[in-house]
């Protein structure tokens, strides 16, 4: 038996790796699949909870989650290969279209 | 045993996604990412949610990760994290401190171990009368969330055509 805190922690310290990862890397494939990872860690707590308090809920929602990150995943690699078409680039500091 | 388990799985999860954030080729990353999605599915599977293990790994390690690598490789990114233009200098740093501290207050939040709340209705026995984790999971999917579920769809029909209509070369 696993205490639930210590799916909450792996849970804090996988979205914080996932955080880390959106704010210091460059290139931005590599920036969406920390996304995916810091979504991967919600799920994780979401089913802790989700057992914790004897509930389907959690599942449900995690359920929904993944549905929402494959579209996402579908539309944000569609923008970023219609994007490198345009510039060429997927560096992010490089797509500076917006100048503020 | 368990606790044995999760350790193990937490390790692999911990020090795989380490590996993705770090990585330099974009591929390595993507595969250290596979194996992120296959730990958290195992972790799911410990938490008695076999149905979203099944679907973790359907969706994500079968499907979103293809659709990654599909794309990495058709974008010959590889040259692009040599180039490596930063012109922030402190932006490593400061992410890094940033994301510490964050990690830092959630978990002692988590310490306090104060997550009480109004008890549901499905106890190990309960999901066990209703034949397992999969047709509990439905029973409630299909009452109580049914019009969210069929949100869901429209979700994925409008992801569909957004990704045929971005990709394609110009339009009529």
């Amino acid at each position: 038996m696993v205490p639930q805190e210590h799916y909450l922690v792996l849970s804090a310290i996988l979205f914080a790796i996932g955080a880390t990862g959106v704010l210091v890397r460059r290139n931005a494939i590599v920036i969406f699949m920390c996304i995916e990872l810091m979504l991967n860690a919600v799920n994780i707590s979401l089913v802790a909870f989700s057992k914790q308090l004897n509930s389907m809920d959690g599942q449900v929602f995690v359920f929904f989650i993944m549905t929402v990150a494959a579209a996402e995943a579908a539309i944000g690699l569609a923008i970023m290969v219609s994007l490198f078409r345009n510039k060429e680039t997927l560096n992010v500091d490089e797509i500076n279209l917006m100048k503020w | 045993m368990e606790l044995i388990l999760f350790y193990i799985f937490g390790g692999i999860a911990i020090v795989a996604s380490l590996g993705l954030v770090a990585g330099k080729n974009p591929v390595h990353s993507a595969l250290f990412m596979v194996v992120v999605f296959f730990v958290v599915a195992a972790l799911f599977v410990l938490l008695g949610a076999e149905f979203l293990a099944a679907a973790q790994i359907l969706v994500y390690a079968g499907a979103i990760m293809v659709l990654f690598l599909f794309v990495i490789m058709l974008l010959r990114l590889q040259k692009e994290e040599l180039r490596n233009t930063s012109r922030h200098a402190f932006q490593k740093f400061f992410g890094i401190v940033l994301s510490l501290v964050f990690a830092f207050q959630v978990i002692m939040i988590f310490r306090g171990g104060f997550f009480k709340g109004a008890m549901g209705n499905f106890p190990p026995d309960a999901v066990k009368g209703f034949g397992g984790n999969t047709e509990a999971v439905a029973a409630v999917l299909f009452t109580d969330y049914l019009f969210p579920f069929e949100l869901t769809s429209a979700i994925l029909l409008m992801a569909m055509v957004g990704a045929v209509v971005l990709t394609k070369k110009e339009l009529k």
